[in-house]
């Protein structure tokens, strides 16, 4: 049962031209972010969204929380079409998405105590008389596992893991159905990563919740995530089930990402250990032709820089964009 | 509710700032509104008996070139600075902050528009704006608060738009959008709060400020019509009587330095209490 | 003797942060070693005091920073000892250098990327003719140039295309990962004794963590420099380490080879950090956590600053400050009850 469906959704961020250029007729150039990504996400999954700096995934989270206007496609929400709604609807779908911020210090206000922030979405929709506002704020933070006394304390004085905590537990007042979560353990350490994992899933499973879950920790990903998504440039390289793509990862991408990957177990047996992927992670103004990735693609074929490859099964819930994978 | 005062009265008690600002603002607020009970002399009696007398035991800080007392019109003073300075910032206030915050939030045709009345207010040199007012609508009290409350509030709006965009871009915003908040919610509970301190300190700044020029348009001729007692009016006649009255020069000048720190200091210290970081420091120390 | 092989020896070295009046023991002592060409990696979650540690081998702490015992001792010679002059003429940006994560504090945003790598070179080159010596102008301008095909030639090494474009470029004009990529230049180009990394890869995308990892990993080999790498990261140091040390609330708890440590731990906390990765746990299961938190700097005492949280404490534990014990010439732990190793 899909929850939330994106078709060619396509996000561009046009960039503005000084007068002359604009008497002078040059094209209007644009950044393609998000360029026709589709997509679905069913009910109670944890669909694990991967890439790096500048694939586009921030603007799709953007997007999917209607703070971006796009360009064209659909984001089909049950049965509504989130980008047709007015302003009176959108505010109302706002109980039913919300998302976990990439950087929880920075997205409380330092000025309201964490109760206040806490009761936020609480009062925004007039949800609760002043007296019950309380007691809903505690049990918020009793589910995250924060005591009562973090009501009365500023953002100024919690620590890293603390203030995600606070987040997810304002995130949660307003019982949404989806979750985006941008990076829930960026900058937190291990233990305490380890933590909010589980709170996380915790919740998951009480709440009924379904998660967009971002990251760029790849084993994170691998050990929470049901379905996963791997963005390029502003493009679906692969998707599918998780422990698919991670064992037998078809996009030479994911397969660099995945070798580029730091593991524990010790690298003494791959003493040279291949890196596929070199270079910088290009940015997304002025994308290659054909297929995104050719450039630093090892296994690259002449089709490859003419023609964008479309996303083709390769086995049962596992796609992949490439050309390799189609002979 | 407890836990909330007490923070603000602990830390209160431990800011100096805050305590010696208050206390001065609140000795000169006293002295303003009580001038009739405390001055010893009508400040417009003439006396001319008695005038350009230095310092003596019947007139302690002197007379004025009508034999006017020297003291009482300080004090009396007082009450014109205060009420042209604390009216006329809180025009001021009102109406910078409501149209800076807005110009910054709605952005578009409407910031423009804003931000044109503060330019065409700016370049104008103060000095013939008021000129022109007053001798369009004669001098009086309310003239020059008006004129004042305007002026200020081109310069306070200009801080206040500032301040605003660069809390606009913080990531709380984003937050509070997405949970639902209405946008008169982001703005009480969001914007306003998190600029209050800068915009709080500048028109500390323009209270002082608006004594000073009061006092400088007294000095002038064109400010408070005379014989109103204004601590500029006695500059004025201790610059025609320089050489003979030094003391009409001293008292108004140490009440307007005085005045101008209590003012700092009373809003820096404000300041320092509106924000929980600090007040926090406070308490600690 | 095997001691005199040591290029690095910190012994018992503690140091204390000033706060308003109170004090935080945030280093307590430490000893740790470091041989010619060795790789350690110092682990720990943060505010166990790593960065301090490394900070302090440069003697750059902040002011409210007290080394109130230890030696720190660099090829035999105790650079807490050292006069000031001399830190700065023979240890800092010479024998010992550093790289850090955050780019915007070491490269100078207002000079191009020559000039510093050039300076670098002027203050620490055999040759530096102060402008106002009577020297011909040819012989200054083969030594500028001599410095200019250094750099280029360093820049290259570091696989940064068209390096003698990119020398008079600004620091704002290259990538995170390139950027990281000159700092190594101007590390190895001094060929330190020491080269310290505070977390250098924190921060870059996934692949180029990697690429910048790998290429620094043959550099180290080929300069044979001596790296102290800190991190939170135990992944990385698994690439990259010979030995790791882990620091808990300012104390090394566990010193061993790389493989050693991570296949058959002895400290509580070494596992149960290792248990808390994703990788340790099977889908499904819950993570392992470590319950409570690290004490304040202002609260630890002398007994075990792991006490409160570990699943293997025993009595003795907060009695007696827990003993440093050396299980094999390589292992050592600092723990009453160190686990069987398996």
């Amino acid at each position: 049962m899909a929850l939330i469906e994106l078709k060619n959704l396509k996000v561009y961020y046009e960039l503005r031209q000084g007068v002359l250029a604009k008497v002078l007729g040059g094209n209007r150039e644009a950044v393609k972010a998000v360029d026709d990504v589709s997509f679905e996400v069913h009910e109670g999954e944890i669909f694990g969204i991967v890439g790096e700096t500048g694939c586009g995934k921030t603007t799709l989270c953007k997007s999917l929380l209607l703070l971006i206007k796009p360009k064209g496609g659909q984001i089909l929400f049950g049965d509504r079409n989130l980008l047709a709604l007015n302003a009176k609807e959108v505010r109302e779908f706002r109980r039913e998405v919300q998302m976990i911020p990439q950087d929880p210090v920075g997205s409380l206000n330092p000025r309201m105590r964490i109760k206040a922030a806490v009761a936020e979405p609480l009062r925004a929709f007039s949800q609760v008389d002043p007296a019950g506002i309380e007691g809903q704020v505690d049990e918020l933070l009793k589910i995250v596992d924060l005591s009562p006394e973090f009501k009365e304390k500023y953002p100024f004085q919690v620590s890293g893991g603390e203030a995600r905590r606070v987040t997810v537990a304002r995130s949660l007042a307003l019982r949404p159905k989806l979750m985006i979560c941008d990076e829930p353990t960026s900058g937190l350490d291990v233990s305490i990563s380890a933590k909010i994992i589980n709170v996380m899933r915790a919740i998951r499973d009480e709440f009924n919740l379904t998660y967009i879950w971002v990251s760029h920790n790849l084993h994170e990903i691998n050990y929470i995530s049901n379905r996963v998504l791997v963005m390029y440039l502003g493009k679906i390289v692969e998707i599918g089930k998780t422990s698919a793509v991670f064992k037998r990862p078809g996009h030479p991408y994911t397969q660099g990402l995945l070798m580029a990957l730091p593991k524990l177990a010790g690298p003494s047996d791959s003493a040279e250990k291949k890196i596929y992927l070199k270079g910088e992670v290009p940015s997304p103004m002025n994308p290659p032709r054909g297929c995104r990735f050719h450039p630093r693609c090892e296994q690259k074929k002449s089709i490859c820089m003419e023609v964008e490859p479309e996303l083709a099964e390769v086995e049962a819930s596992h796609q992949v964009a490439c050309w390799r994978q189609r002979c | 509710m407890n836990h909330r005062s007490s923070e603000y009265l602990q830390a209160f008690r431990k800011s100096r700032k805050l305590f010696i600002g208050t206390l001065l603002v609140f000795i000169l607020v006293t002295v303003a509104i009580c001038a009739p009970l405390l001055a010893p002399y009508n400040p417009y009696k003439i006396d001319v008996r008695n005038r350009l007398s230095g310092l003596s035991g019947s007139h302690p800080l002197g007379t004025d070139h009508l034999g006017r007392d020297t003291l009482s019109q300080i004090i009396y003073g007082t009450r014109t600075s205060i009420l042209i300075s604390l009216i006329g910032t809180l025009i001021a206030f009102v109406i910078g902050l409501s149209l800076g915050t807005t110009a910054a939030y709605v952005g578009g045709v409407i910031e423009n528009l804003i931000l044109l009345y503060f330019d065409v207010i700016r370049s104008f040199p103060a000095i013939i704006l008021i000129l022109v007012i007053v001798s369009t609508f004669g001098p009086s009290i309310t003239t020059i608060i008006l004129v004042f409350g305007f002026i200020y509030s081109s310069l306070l709006g200009r801080t206040a738009r500032a301040v605003t965009l660069s809390v606009i871009k913080e990531p709380f915003m984003e937050s509070a959008i997405i949970l639902g908040s209405k946008t008169g919610a982001v703005l009480t509970r969001h914007i306003l709060p998190n600029i209050i301190g800068p915009v709080l300190i500048v028109t500390g700044m323009y209270i002082p400020f608006m004594i000073m020029a009061e006092a400088g348009l007294s000095f002038l001729g064109l400010g408070v019509p005379p014989p109103t007692a204004s601590w500029g009016s006695v500059l004025r006649y201790g610059f025609e009587n320089i050489m003979r009255a030094w003391w009409l020069i001293l008292w108004p000048s140490l009440a307007l330095a005085l005045a101008m720190l209590s003012f700092n200091l009373f809003a820096e210290g404000l300041r320092d209490i509106l924000n929980p970081e600090k007040r926090g420091e406070l308490i600690i120390s | 003797m095997k001691q005199d092989l040591k290029l690095l020896e910190i012994q018992d070295l503690s140091i204390v942060y000033r706060v308003g009046n109170r004090a935080g023991r945030v280093v307590e002592k430490a000893t740790i070693d470091l041989g010619p060409g060795e790789v350690l990696g110092l682990a720990g979650e943060s505010g166990c005091g790593k960065s301090t540690l490394a900070w302090s081998i440069l003697r750059l702490l902040p002011g409210n920073a007290r080394i109130v015992g230890g030696t720190i001792r660099l090829e035999g010679r105790n650079l807490l000892e050292l006069p000031e002059k001399e830190m700065n003429r023979e240890i800092r940006g010479k024998r010992v250098t550093m790289i850090i994560q955050n780019t915007k504090e070491s490269l100078n945003p207002v000079f191009t990327v020559g000039t510093q790598m050039s300076d670098l070179l002027r203050f620490h080159g055999k040759e530096d003719i102060p402008w106002t010596a009577s020297v011909s102008p040819f012989r200054r301008a083969r030594i500028n140039k001599e410095r200019h095909l250094e750099c280029v030639r360093m820049l290259s090494e570091m696989e940064i295309a068209a390096p003698d474009k990119r020398f008079y470029e600004y620091p704002h004009q290259f990538s995170g990962g390139m950027k990281q990529r000159v700092m190594m230049a101007m590390n190895f180009m001094v060929s330190p004794a020491l080269l310290i990394a505070d977390e250098p890869t924190t921060g870059l995308d996934v692949s180029v963590e990697a690429y910048v990892l790998g290429l620094f990993k043959n550099k180290v080999r080929q300069y044979r420099t001596s790296v102290l790498y800190i991190t939170h990261n135990l992944r990385i140091l698994s690439e990259i380490a010979d030995r790791v040390a882990i620091m808990y609330a300012g104390m090394i708890v566990e010193q061993a080879p790389v493989e050693e440590l991570f296949r058959a731990p002895l400290h509580p906390y070494t596992r149960a950090l290792i248990r808390c990765l994703p990788e340790g746990g099977s889908l499904g299961e819950r993570l392992q956590e470590i319950p409570g938190q690290v004490p304040s700097i202002f609260e630890r005492t002398e007994e075990c600053k792991f006490l409160p949280r570990c699943p293997s404490r025993t009595p003795i534990c907060s009695e007696v400050p827990p003993p440093d014990r050396k299980t094999s010439s390589s292992h050592s732990v600092l723990c009453h009850n160190p686990l069987e190793g398996s």
